[in-house]
């Protein structure tokens, strides 16, 4: 088991090296690689040949590459254009923020998505749970800016019951500021987190309801039944596990995905995380941001992968090595 | 016990329903075994669900009565079945690695049910579960209990289920196929377990199979099954020794004996093939085709262990030395895992050895007017102007042909494409061919999903044909298919050898089969060859250790008897070394 | 010769009806709901060919806009008294309704182009991938893989940063992202239909290995792939009208869905909903209808459905 973990390690290290060499191929061969400095000093030749000699851009490409792996260890991705300030520094300081979000809105979607699954799965077919799944599928087809501008439009604008823009006050707990404490802080964060939730719960209850319905035709549940067990343990203990297992997995890589559908929710709700960051950052092409964002989410995104598949280990008892060769 | 009376059962599915049984009659009183038979599609397991309440939606009762121990079943709410399934009825089904949950322990899932529906007490519940598994034949009980399904072989799975199935002391049992997904040798211990609980807690089970074998074995009293109805009932050996329906004549004969050759298993034969069926002209000189493997040896690298730098070497086949002889059927036996795949695989090109060689030979035409046996020419593979000269029947005929194309497409884009027949005559062999194999004319345009196991084997052998191959390798192309269709493409197997000298090698590891069909044996176990030579010197007096077991435990009656004779000598438990379980168990200990 | 015109149309039908489409299509509406679907997405593409022959007003003709039917909620009465808005107008009095079917035309015209090229990349590398076998083979899939374990928007964002904005680029980001898509499910159905017997006996009988590819194995990819191509058709839509709403997909010049909804938002504030609302609920429409499609595919083709029933 040991072994089977340090290979997936290795796995992702060698994935993350070569996605480093990806965007060092994209960033600095493709284009100038002194523009990832001040754009002042484009203009002047005399800066411009002078800083690129301290770049080291003269250097031999490996030798640059070798020294962007570095920066990137520890760190260093340059000044962002746009705040003047270190590209690291402006993705953490706006990372609560995001994280705050993305983890109410899994929170929300799995309450309602797995129970809602489970009904469905169960209770197929019939027209309740083809009602449940319609409805799913409605939920994830739905364009998230749009759930969020209709979302606005009924409680903020309608209703005047809930804020359309920004973040609540926050509290600080353990060096992190949340607003989900406050009671402003939650009144803002509603709007967003159900506009994100809103393809995952969608996702959730189709997804769990296929498993629940492909595990109750398994002959162990038809053999449970078989030998006596009344319905509610069949189900308690024998479905819900069998489905419990490959959900770890899912929900560790929804919550990836949900990183990606901050993007648009911050940008409706004018949401100061990192989603809206990356926008204005592609929008106004600020380099050493976005070369940041992609090698965190590649390493965040591996993590969490390898949490996931660990996750799975642990509750698959198939997938850990036997301890008799059978 | 259990009476079913005048049963008439349905299944309604929208607008269309079939009527699944008619006027079934059915007894089982306590301690005795009724064996439930028939092939596949007769009504057998739906007996079982209807008796356990597990009948799927649609099923529906219309006339007649199940009572047990004077209750009637068949108006019983799901509630009423929950009280009475384990406690009263207890179920034993087809493959015991599904059956199981595989995420609890074995252990685990024995216990729930001593609880929830034994009623034992939470303390003694691992007591009692601990006793239960030393009577179903296990020597280290405690070893069981913490493993996982997938830890454990078949056979011992099967151990499991029979023990929860007897943990609340049912009056009967419901055993739905119990052997069909082991090995032979598994085969009889399962098999002893019933009759044990049968005589010794006086429980009447119902056994419900296909194999006739097993019944032999097992079973007081037999009921067949075909389309719905039962067509004969009465003791064991009444019925197996003078069947009187025609159906059931036919399904005994069917079942090749054990001891002895025929010439075929059913007369009269049902096969139309002729010599002249066949449109492709093979090349005259090249009359008959054998192979010969020297020294073949397939390895795959195994388990690299970085830490250790070893990498543990596994073999398919080691040192392999078999030969086909041209014109003859050989037959390669051995337990799953023995590597007869892989010979296939490499007889057919479709694999090449990491060791060895493997040429095709060919009988020379002694002009004096016989035929010289001893292989002379070695001749290379299919030169690119010859018609390939090995074609293959695969062992699941669901994915042997393309589901996308017609039958009639199958029989005639090799011949036309490949050997450049004209498509009249291609149309013209089609036909012929689907004929032969006892198919009508106008299943040719259909598609595969429109046919049965037995059906799709027989356009496979058709196909196959279609190309007038001078050797044909069949890799068990009968294990899934019921014991009537087995005998016919077995019989049908021996004319085309007799009529075109088609080279048959032929994969199996049913013995009986082999007997009857092959002329020269193979044994093969774990990638080695054990013994070769002609098949009724090799099977009536074995001389290697692992096929003296193989033969043993495959002539099901005499083990039976055998082993109550030992067991009375008290020559030791069920599992004592020899069978895989017990090697399997004493690694487990050794661990 | 007129009466004979219903007749070879009846005839035409049933030889339609009769054929192996016609019998797939009866199997398919069986699923009433899903029938409907089917032919919405119909309906969406007939209007977006069609439409523009009866929109009001078209993207870059100012003469036909009237500014003093600016602003107007849908169905409300028009400067001249008449009701011709049907889904109203925005602050300069263009019709929404004619804005949608024209921003329906790009979308489609997007998702079509990038699916199309996806697709084709796609299937290519992935059939190819399951038929080489070697290191090339497995250096695709690994770049697949890490391709599709992340969000596509991420990668959409990412490829424009680098290729620029604008609208070839749009579609050729979509692309790059989309062909993974295509290429891991064709590897998945071709390497499962490679190992099956069939393949093995079409072997044995002589036929070649680009003919058992292309005349075996691909036929049989087919009902996967469909499944997929549904939903990711209805997926790019979607992708493309979230570029485009951040304002780095389509340019302004190009009318679009997600533009529209773009466009339209800081009037919501203030009331009217129907400049963003209204082009967004085409949006839903559509990607639920092809999602509804792909459901119904994926079940018609499980084996289940085809043998019907219990053995």
């Amino acid at each position: 088991m040991f072994s089977i973990l340090l290979s997936r390690i290795g796995q992702s290290a060698l994935t993350l090296i070569a996605i480093s060499f990806a965007v060092f191929a994209a960033v600095f061969l493709i284009g100038e690689p002194a523009a990832l400095y001040d754009p002042l000093v484009r203009e002047d030749p005399a800066r411009l040949a002078a800083l690129r000699a301290e770049l080291g851009l003269d250097n031999p490409l490996h030798i640059q590459y070798a020294r962007f792996l570095a920066d990137v260890m520890s760190g260093q991705f340059g000044q962002s254009w746009v705040y003047q300030e270190p590209a690291m520094k402006v993705i953490l300081e706006r990372l609560p923020a995001t994280l705050e979000l993305v983890g109410c809105a899994i929170a929300i979607a799995f309450c309602l998505g797995y129970p809602l699954g489970l009904i469905s799965g169960l209770k197929k077919p019939s027209r309740l749970s083809a009602a449940i799944e319609r409805v799913a599928v409605l939920g994830y087809s739905a364009p998230t800016f749009w759930v969020g501008l209709v979302l606005i439009y009924i409680f903020a604008v309608g209703a005047d019951a809930l804020p359309s823009i920004g973040r609540g006050d926050t509290i600080q707990i353990l060096g992190v500021r949340l607003s989900v404490f406050t009671a402003d802080g939650l009144s803002h964060l509603i709007l967003p987190a159900v506009t994100l939730s809103l393809y995952e719960i969608g996702y959730f209850t189709r997804m769990i309801s296929t498993m629940t319905e492909e595990t109750k035709h398994k002959t162990f549940i038809s053999f449970a039944h078989a030998k006596g067990l009344p319905m509610r343990r069949v189900i308690s203990n024998h479905l819900l596990k069998a489905v419990s297992a490959p959900l770890v997995t899912i929900v560790a890589i929804e919550t990836g995905a949900l990183i990606a559908g901050s993007v648009i929710t911050e940008t409706v709700f004018a949401w100061p995380g990192v989603g809206k960051l990356l926008v204005d950052s592609v929008a106004a092409l600020d380099r050493p941001v976005i070369v940041a964002f992609v090698i965190l989410t590649a390493m965040a995104f591996l993590a969490l992968n390898l949490l996931a598949d660990i996750a799975q280990m642990l509750m698959d008892p198939t997938l850990r090595p036997k301890r008799v060769a059978a | 016990m259990l009476k079913i009376h005048d049963l008439n059962l349905s299944f309604e599915n929208g607008q269309s329903s079939a009527h699944i049984l008619k006027d079934f009659n059915l007894t089982v009183t306590a301690g005795e075994i009724v064996a439930l038979v028939g092939e596949s599609g007769a009504g057998k397991s739906t007996v079982g669900a209807a008796i356990g309440g597990r009948l799927p939606p649609g099923g529906k009762i219309m006339s007649g009565s199940i009572t047990f121990n004077g209750e009637r079943l068949d108006s019983f709410s799901p509630t009423q079945f929950e009280r009475i399934r384990g406690a009263e009825i207890g179920s034993i089904f087809q493959n015991p690695l599904s059956a199981l949950n595989p995420f609890e322990t074995a252990g685990r899932q024995l216990i729930e049910t001593l609880i929830i529906r034994g009623g034992v007490a939470r303390r003694s519940a691992r007591e009692r579960a601990i006793t239960l598994l030393r009577r179903v034949g296990f020597d280290d009980p405690e070893i069981i209990l913490p493993r996982y399904p997938h830890e454990l072989s078949g056979g011992m799975l099967q151990r499991v289920v029979v023990a929860i199935a007897l943990s609340c002391d049912p009056s009967l049992i419901i055993a739905d196929e119990p052997t069909t997904a082991l090995d032979v040798s598994l085969r009889n211990g399962i098999i002893e377990l019933l009759r044990d609980a049968a005589e010794a807690s006086q429980i009447g089970v119902l056994l419900i199979t296909h194999d006739v074998s097993v019944v032999q074995a097992a079973a007081h009293r037999v009921c067949i099954l075909h389309k719905g109805e039962v067509i004969e009932t009465g003791a064991t050996s009444d019925v197996l020794a003078n069947p009187r329906h025609p159906y059931a004549r036919r399904l005994i004969s069917s079942v090749p004996p054990p001891t002895g050759k025929l010439k075929r298993l059913q007369n009269p034969p049902l096969s139309t093939l002729q010599p002249n069926s066949l449109r492709l002209d093979r090349n005259d000189s090249r009359a008959a085709t054998g192979v010969v493997l020297q020294d073949v040896s397939v390895r795959y690298a195994g388990k690299r262990n970085i830490f250790l730098k070893q990498t543990t070497d596994l073999y398919a086949l080691k040192n392999v030395n078999l030969s086909a002889a041209p014109g003859r059927i050989l037959g390669i036996v051995g337990s799953s895992g023995s590597g007869k795949t892989t010979v296939a695989r490499l007889i057919a090109g479709l694999a090449d050895p990491t060791a060895g060689r493997i040429t095709f030979t060919h009988a020379v035409e002694d002009k004096s007017g016989g035929s010289a046996n001893a292989p002379t020419v070695d001749e290379a593979v299919a030169s690119p102007t010859d018609a390939p000269l090995v074609q293959m029947i695969f062992q699941n005929p669901f994915a042997s042909l393309n589901p996308r194309y017609s039958v009639f497409r199958q029989l005639i884009d090799a011949p036309k494409k490949v050997a450049g027949m004209s498509r009249a005559d291609a149309e013209d062999q089609a036909v012929t061919l689907i004929e032969a194999v006892g198919l009508a004319r106008n299943d040719l345009d259909k598609y595969p999903h429109a046919f049965s196991g037995g059906q799709l084997q027989r356009i496979s052998i058709a196909r196959a044909l279609s190309m007038n191959p001078s050797l044909l390798i069949c890799d068990e192309p009968t294990s899934a298919l019921d014991v009537t269709i087995q005998a016919y493409i077995v019989d049908m197997l021996k004319d085309l050898n007799d009529a075109f000298g088609v080279t048959i090698v032929f994969i199996t590891h049913d013995l009986s089969v082999c007997r009857h069909l092959c002329d020269d044996v193979v044994v093969l176990n774990r990638g080695e060859v054990c013994e070769t030579g002609s098949t009724l010197d090799v099977l009536d007096a074995p001389k290697h250790r692992f096929t003296q077991r193989l033969v043993l435990n495959s002539n099901v009656c005499q083990r039976i008897d055998d082993r109550k004779a030992q067991a009375i000598k008290g020559a030791g438990s069920p599992n004592a070394g020899g069978t895989d379980d017990g090697e399997l168990l004493s690694r487990i200990q050794s661990a | 010769m007129t009466a004979l015109v219903p007749h070879i149309r009846a005839m035409s039908f049933q030889r339609l009806a009769q054929s192996a489409f016609g019998r797939w299509l009866a199997r398919y509406n069986e699923d009433r709901f899903a029938a409907v679907c089917l032919s919405v997405t119909a309906g969406f593409l007939v209007i977006a060919l069609a439409g523009p022959f009866f929109a009001l007003h078209k993207p870059g003709d100012l003469a036909a806009i009237e500014l003093a039917d600016s602003m107007l909620a849908p169905l409300s009465k028009s400067a001249i008294g008449d009701v011709r808005y049907v889904l109203g107008t925005d602050v300069l009095g263009r019709d929404i309704l004619s804005m949608a079917i024209f921003g329906l035309r790009t979308s489609l015209g997007v998702a079509f182009a990038a699916t199309g090229g996806a697709l084709a990349i796609g299937c290519v590398a992935g059939l190819a991938a399951a038929h080489a076998q070697g290191a090339a083979a497995a250096a695709i899939m690994r770049t697949v893989d890490i391709f599709l374990s992340a969000p596509s928007i991420l990668f959409a964002l990412l490829f424009i940063s680098i290729l620029g904005r604008g609208a070839e680029n749009t579609v050729l980001a979509i692309l790059l992202v989309q062909w993974t898509h295509y290429a891991r499910a064709m590897n998945a159905a071709a390497t499962a239909e490679l190992k099956k017997d069939y393949v093995a006996a079409a072997r044995l009988q002589g036929f070649s290995a680009t003919d058992i590819l292309f005349r075996q194995v691909l036929p049989n990819c087919i009902p996967p792939i469909s499944v997929i191509l549904a939903v990711q058709f209805g997926f790019v839509i979607a992708l493309e009208a979230s570029l485009s709403f951040l304002g780095l997909g389509l340019p302004i010049t190009q009318p679009s869905l997600g533009g529209l909804v773009a466009d339209g938002q800081e009037y919501l504030m203030g009331g009217a909903y129907w400049i963003s609302i209204l082009p967004g609920s085409i949006l839903l429409l559509l990607v639920f209808c092809m999602n509804v499609v792909g459901d119904r595919l994926r079940v018609l083709q499980s084996p289940l459905s085809a043998r019907g029933g219990t053995c």
